[in-house]
């Protein structure tokens, strides 16, 4: 299975993060940034496609014509996330200054009993949420990733020596979705990345930043299977060494509503509705942080 | 018809219900053809909702962490044997 993203994401940049990485480990994190500078020069020169799929995605989000400075601060932004991924991988997260912004909905949430569904997205850092699980140590998270991404990507950042603050529900086999299940019925959260088409599932254009996209319906499927409450969360750069995880509730249940797309009773939204409101809050976020955006590929075509 | 055979019917039958394929019927699966990705093209989220079926027909409880899913999934025949073993009689 090949994306256009994947591809891209492979090309060289198994060298630059390996460089990242050990400048961040050894220089310190107000030098890296310094040296981030002529490494996203490198990459604003080397990689075209990424750049008109970052200027396209930039004058949507912006309302106007996005310059070569919003597409440097665009690829600026997605580097000092990836640097900042070393230090939360490394324990290092008083590197960081990071907010919580309705944290109450993920334990209200959580304390139905019924597991919680968090649907993220490549709109930030999903890395943030390992600090959500270690504030309090008993909580169980676990993400759900193309192995062959998250591994290799994984290994790079951690070297072996860190671990992961979430355990990884590799897709692609027959039983990882029966797997998620299992987790969300001991009461435990699982992390989708739910804005990106992973193989030939069902899709649904929806309206996003002025013109239809795809996006999968899996997640919306899994979350009616489950029964599991479904909350979004968004870990965004802000600036300097700021971020905010940002929590917002979709649905405390999914399920077949007919008609009315709600059911009071147990306050059960349809799969239609919840999958709606999930990319009218994507949207929402892209519009007010579209720095955060990391596909860097064309989305409304790919 | 012997044993082995209606409970495969049976079985594709349940598949092709609880997952909506349109076009396909029942008689249509190739019991050695392999349910999972290349086959009949079913993804896990298909064997999520194919195992709640089953749990809910036959009480048998499929699991993410047996060792042996590879081949229970193997399969519409390997999947129908392992339903026929651990039925509740």
């Amino acid at each position: 299975m090949s994306g256009p993203w994947r591809d891209r994401r492979e090309r060289g940049s198994n060298s630059a993060i390996r460089l990242i990485i050990w400048l961040a480990i050894h220089v310190g994190r107000g030098l890296c940034r310094v040296l981030l500078v002529p490494i996203c020069a490198y990459f604003f020169v080397t990689a075209p496609r990424s750049r008109q799929a970052s200027h396209d995605f930039l004058s949507r989000a912006l309302g106007r014509a996005a310059t070569w400075r919003d597409t440097f601060a665009h690829l600026f932004v997605f580097s000092t996330t990836l640097l900042d991924r070393v230090y939360l991988l490394h324990g290092r997260q008083r590197e960081l200054d990071i907010a919580v912004t309705n944290e109450a909905v993920f334990w209200d949430a959580l304390a139905a009993g019924r597991g919680c569904l968090l649907l993220g997205s490549h709109l930030g850092s999903f890395e943030m949420l390992g600090i959500v699980g270690s504030v309090e140590k008993k909580l169980a998270i676990n993400m759900v990733m193309n192995v062959n991404d998250s591994a290799r990507l994984g290994a790079l950042i951690t070297g072996g020596s860190a671990s992961l603050p979430y355990k990884i529900i590799p897709l692609g086999e027959p039983g990882s979705m029966l797997r998620v299940k299992e987790c969300l019925e001991r009461g435990e959260v699982v992390g989708i990345l739910a804005d990106r088409i992973y193989a030939n599932e069902t899709t649904q254009n929806l309206p996003f930043l002025g013109s239809p996209a795809r996006f999968s319906m899996s997640p919306i499927r899994l979350a009616r299977l489950t029964g599991a409450p479904v909350v979004t969360v968004f870990g965004l750069f802000r600036s300097g060494r700021r971020y905010e995880i940002v929590f917002e509730s979709v649905a405390n249940r999914v399920k077949d509503v007919r008609a009315t797309d709600f059911d009071a009773a147990d306050g059960a939204i349809s799969s239609q509705r919840c999958h709606a409101e999930y990319v009218s809050i994507l949207e929402r976020h892209a519009r007010t942080h579209p720095y955060n955006w990391f596909n860097f590929y064309d989305y409304w075509n790919a | 018809m012997d044993r082995g055979l209606n409970s495969e019917q049976e079985l594709a039958q349940l598949i092709v219900e609880s997952l909506n394929l349109d076009g396909v019927s029942p008689g249509e699966i190739d019991p050695e053809a392999r349910l999972f990705g290349e086959g009949l093209g079913l993804d896990s989220l298909d064997m999520l909702e194919l195992s709640m079926s089953v749990e809910q027909k036959y009480s048998v409880k499929l699991r993410s962490d047996d060792p042996d899913n590879a081949k229970i999934f193997g399969s519409l025949r390997s999947l129908s044997q392992h339903i026929q073993t651990h039925r509740a009689t």
